[in-house]
This record gives structure tokens, C-alpha cells and sequence, in this order.
């Protein structure tokens, strides 16, 4: 039996681990930082960024800290289906996949999803979409942010603020020496380390487990985890399938890596970093679904994934779960900055504010947004806020922007009026199924809503949208 | 769920017994929890009323105290018609998307020419 408040890992062993990896990453992000000369190097790594890149690139960025924490979490609360349930955010990769090639197409010089809501709907569509964005963005950098410093907590007693304020700061300073192409590079070697990483200890974890042991405690300690019937882990499937593509279809962080892959790449792309990424769920899953016939006590749930890893293959176990959570939080960490810092500049900043493209000005106003935002992420962690509730309140917002995408990227009649609508109905079902049925419905209902709102609206549109004008 | 003693023992030298039973009498009843610990995170139950209930044991297994009076948890799920009818809104939610990207995908391949004249 175990208690959760004995860390797996001594502290100096914690700091160590930190240290030496938040100092390769800010290595790694001045030396291929070098080569940005332009600010679309600096921005979208010149726009020519390989498979190879680009696919590693996609999967390291769907593998948050969430994924290493949250995944375990729907596997213990809603058994084999909650582990499908995580793994559908790997559909959202697959249908970007086309999507980014009609993105590439429509509009080859284009910068940010926000560009396009401009350019396809008009300022109110836009405005409503900046604010999704935002809302979304910083929820998700806040909600990795608490999640890294609780599991450096867990993992290794690093007390919770400094293991967030370590982690913020090696991520700001090498988006800041290198944007795109920093970015780019570390998520190479962080999702092999990842992908490595999980399926060495979910495979483990399968070895040293009794398959007939871990069904018969189930059975008759957790009998609703192994069935195909449970009504929540139902539900969840579809809601997370729909926040999935919501957060995968409007945000910048995808929109910026289809702009920075060359344009016959970002399908496949897109495509394998789902194939890569959606066993990655199931394995961190698998390892909390075995936590009961292995006799570890699980305390809070958060933890659960790390605490039996750390259990069962011990300070080996320890060290490698510490070291995944670290690359899984850098790798999104940067990328969300790196995009974020984007999506404010060209659309706040330079559309809205008008402030000056000159690009050596552009790029000193790009890192001065990085760490405000990176400050900013840092404030909101000092709340410690509950994970879930983080994440799935943004889920609703982010749901309703799904169909005024795609609507806005294949169907020349949408409307900016249904548009505006689909979000604002969308939203705000979805907001109110979340608080008066259950989360697990609040993404669903939105989607769907917003869809009905763009399907009921296309034959009232009179006007053919002319998709020259994305071009700008 | 979480226990607590009411006496001035050291708690790190204890053993806590948590048992669980569908009725209040634990005439069939199996231990969720045997440990130092002092809480627990139970998931997984199926619909239905349980009783839990603690005791503490010494060093030597010597019961330090009796059974706690027993914890009652009603375990309820979302209601099947509700269920059913959102599982198939969001089914027909997931295939009219995947349907329209993909028709909108092979379309769009047709018009390459229009957009970059």
C-alpha cells in the first residue's frame, strides 16, 4: 500500500531532472532559434517545416500534461470507455488533416485562424472568435501549468509554486530565443521521448500486472469500469470527441503549424500525429485501471497515473514518468505561447491596434506578448483551480466554433450572421447543459446546436462568398 | 472518502480497515481498503445503496477501535432515455461532420484552378 504524500523520486533528484532538461530545451532554442532571420521565420519557421518535423511537431503538442494526468483520470472514473473517450482527441488531428490542405490552399499566405474568421465573416464573427480563442488559449496554458506543478509535487516534492514557476520560465525563455523553429526542434525530441516513454511504462505496467487478477478485482470492486454500458463514460465519448475537434479546429496552435508545414505535407502530417497519438491515452489509462489489483491506494485522482508507475517500476519508473511530464508540459507549453503570442500580435495587435509591421519592431512587440502571456499563465496558476473545471468550461466555447470552420472553409453560402450565431447559441447551450446536466454533455450540445444554426442558415444566404478575398 | 480518529493516537502507526457491504448489517461484506493511509478514492461502483465503515488496528493487528458507525453512499447514473438520446444526437452530430469535411474535401480538389487564377 502506498501513501500518496511520500514522493517516488527524492527532491534534489527532481531539481536535477529540471535543470538539466530545462537547460537543453533553452539550448536547443537559441541554436535553432539562429535561423530565424524574418519574422516568418521567427513566427511559422519559415513555412518549411518536413513530415518528419511537422508530424512529431502535432503529436507533442496534443500530448499535454492533461493528457498524462487527465487520461488516467477518465480510465479510473469511467473505466475502458473513458480510455476510448480520451483517445477520440486523436480524431480531431485526422479531420484537420484535410482541412489544413483547404487552409493552404485559400489562403497561402495566411498567419493565423483568426485571419481567416476576418477574412471569411467579417469584424463581429472575428471579434466573437478572439475572444473563444483567448478564453480557450489561456484556460488550457493554465490548466497545464497546475498540472505540471501538482505532478513535480507528487513525483518529486518540488513544492507546487516553484515547480510551476520553473516550468513557465525554461518555456518562455526558449519560445523567446527561437520561436517557430525553437519550438519545432524541441517537440522533435520531446514526443520521441514521450512516445518512448509511455509505451515503455504502459507496457511494463501490462507485464507486471495479472490480466485475470485485474478482471476479477474490477468485477467486484469497480464493476461499472468494466461496463460497455455505463452511462457517463458513454456520453463522454461523443462530448470529448466534440471538444476535441473544437479545440484542434479553431485554434491557432493547428492553424499555425498547417501555415508552417510546406502545403503537401500538413495532411499527412496531421494525419500520422493522430495514428501516434491516440494509443497514448489508452496507455496512460491502462496504468490507473490497474491501480485497485496492484493494491496501490489512490488518494487523488489527478496523480493516479505517476503514483502507480512510480509503485510499480519504482525510481526507474519515477525518473520516467518525471521526464515525460516535463517534455509532454514544454512541448504544448511552447507551442501555445508561440501561437498565442501570434494569434494576439497579427490580430490584436497589427488588425485591431494597428500597430507597426516593421519587422524588426514586430518581432520585439511577438516576445514582449510571450512573457506577458507566460506571466500571466504564472498569476492564474497561483490559484491552483481545479483541472476538469478548467478544461471543460472552455470545452462549449470551443464547440461552437467547429461548424462556422467548416462551413467557412467549404461552403461558399455561410453567412457571418449564422456564423455569429452558431457561436453565441452554441456557447451558450452549451454553457447551460454543462452546469444543469453535466459536463459531460456541455461540448456535445454545443457542436450540435451550432451545426443546426449553420445547416438552417444556408438556405436563407443569398450572397456566394468569393474565396479570392482570402487572399490578402 | 476520508476518516479520522478521535482519540490522541499516532496515526503513522496505524492500520485502517475500510469494508464495504450492500447492507448495513456487513453480513457480506469485502475490504477496500487495508493501509496507513487515511483516505481513499473510490470509483466504479455499480448503481445501487452501500454501507462503508472504518476501524483502526495497532502494531500487532490489536484492534484499536471498534467499527465506526457505517457510511451510507447512493450510487445513481444518468437516466437511460437521456443517455440513449444523447448518444445518438452526438452519433449523428459525429457523422454529419465527418460526412461534410470529407464531401467538402473531394469537392474543393475540383476548384484548385478558380482559386489561384
Amino acid at each position: 500500500m502506498s501513501d500518496g504524500a511520500i514522493t517516488l523520486l527524492d527532491p534534489r533528484l527532481g531539481w536535477a531532472l529540471l535543470c538539466l532538461f530545462g537547460l537543453l530545451w533553452v539550448f536547443l532554442g537559441w541554436y535553432w532559434g539562429r535561423r530565424a532571420s524574418s519574422v516568418d521565420d521567427f513566427l511559422l519557421a519559415g513555412r518549411k517545416v518536413g513530415l518528419a518535423l511537422g508530424t512529431a511537431t502535432a503529436m507533442a503538442t496534443w500530448v499535454t500534461s492533461n493528457t498524462v494526468m487527465l487520461a488516467p483520470v477518465f480510465a479510473l472514473e469511467k473505466g475502458l470507455w473513458g480510455m476510448v473517450a480520451y483517445s477520440t482527441a486523436s480524431f480531431g488531428l485526422f479531420l484537420f488533416a484535410p482541412l489544413s490542405r483547404r487552409i493552404r490552399t485559400l489562403m497561402p499566405e495566411g498567419h493565423t485562424s483568426g485571419d481567416f474568421m476576418r477574412l471569411r465573416y467579417g469584424k463581429w464573427a472575428w471579434y466573437l472568435f478572439l475572444v473563444i480563442s483567448m478564453v480557450y488559449s489561456v484556460a488550457w496554458l493554465v490548466s497545464m501549468g497546475t498540472a505540471g506543478g501538482k505532478l513535480m509535487e507528487t513525483l518529486a516534492g518540488i513544492p507546487y509554486f516553484h515547480g510551476v514557476t520553473a516550468i513557465l520560465l525554461v518555456c518562455v525563455i526558449y519560445t523567446l530565443f527561437g520561436g517557430m523553429y525553437a519550438v519545432i526542434g524541441t517537440d522533435f525530441i520531446q514526443s520521441a521521448i514521450i512516445l518512448a516513454g509511455v509505451l515503455l511504462v504502459g507496457s511494463l505496467v501490462v507485464i507486471r500486472t495479472d490480466l485475470r487478477a485485474l478482471y476479477d478485482t474490477m468485477a467486484v470492486e469497480q464493476p461499472s469500469l468494466i461496463n460497455a454500458l455505463m452511462p457517463v463514460a458513454l456520453l463522454s465519448l461523443f462530448n470529448n470527441m466534440f471538444f476535441g475537434f473544437g479545440e484542434v479546429f479553431h485554434n491557432n496552435v493547428w492553424w499555425s503549424r498547417a501555415h508552417a508545414m510546406r502545403a503537401e505535407v500538413a495532411p499527412r502530417a496531421f494525419f500520422l500525429s493522430g495514428l501516434l497519438w491516440f494509443p497514448i491515452p489508452i496507455a496512460a489509462g491502462f496504468i490507473a485501471l490497474s491501480a485497485t489489483s496492484l493494491g496501490v491506494n489512490v488518494i487523488d485522482p489527478n496523480t493516479v497515473g505517476p503514483l502507480v508507475a512510480g509503485q510499480v517500476l519504482g525510481k526507474l519508473g519515477a525518473v520516467l514518468v518525471f521526464v515525460v511530464v516535463f517534455c509532454s508540459l514544454a512541448s504544448s507549453i511552447d507551442s501555445l505561447l508561440a501561437a498565442t503570442s501570434d494569434l494576439l500580435l497579427q490580430d490584436l495587435g497589427k488588425k485591431i491596434l494597428g500597430i507597426s509591421s516593421e519587422p524588426s519592431r514586430f518581432r520585439l512587440y511577438s516576445k514582449f506578448i510571450i512573457i506577458l502571456l507566460g506571466f500571466l499563465t504564472w498569476v492564474l496558476c497561483a490559484l491552483e483551480m481545479d483541472l476538469l473545471q478548467i478544461l471543460f468550461l472552455s470545452g462549449p466555447l470551443v464547440a461552437s466554433a467547429i461548424w462556422p470552420i467548416i462551413a467557412g472553409l467549404y461552403w461558399n453560402r455561410a453567412h457571418w450572421l449564422a456564423a455569429v450565431l452558431a457561436m453565441l447559441l452554441g456557447s451558450a447551450l452549451g454553457l447551460w447543459a454543462y452546469f444543469q446536466i453535466g459536463w459531460y454533455t456541455a461540448s456535445l450540445i454545443s457542436a450540435v446546436v451550432s451545426m443546426a444554426v449553420i445547416f438552417v442558415s444556408v438556405p436563407f444566404c443569398r450572397q456566394t462568398f468569393d474565396w479570392k478575398k482570402l487572399h490578402e | 472518502m476520508e476518516w479520522d480518529l478521535t482519540s490522541n493516537h499516532d496515526p503513522s502507526n496505524l492500520t485502517f480497515i475500510l469494508q464495504q457491504s450492500s447492507d448495513a448489517s456487513f453480513d457480506s461484506s469485502i475490504v477496500r481498503y487495508e493501509g496507513p493511509d487515511q483516505a481513499t478514492y473510490l470509483s466504479g461502483l455499480a448503481a445501487g445503496n452501500y454501507f462503508f465503515r472504518v476501524m483502526a488496528e495497532g502494531p500487532q493487528s490489536a484492534a484499536l477501535s471498534s467499527w465506526s458507525q457505517p457510511f451510507e453512499l447512493q450510487v445513481v447514473f444518468v437516466g437511460t432515455h437521456q443517455v440513449i438520446l444523447l448518444s445518438l444526437i452526438g452519433l449523428a452530430g459525429f457523422t454529419i461532420l465527418v460526412v461534410s469535411i470529407m464531401v467538402g474535401h473531394r469537392l474543393s480538389q475540383r476548384e484548385p484552378k478558380v482559386l489561384s487564377s
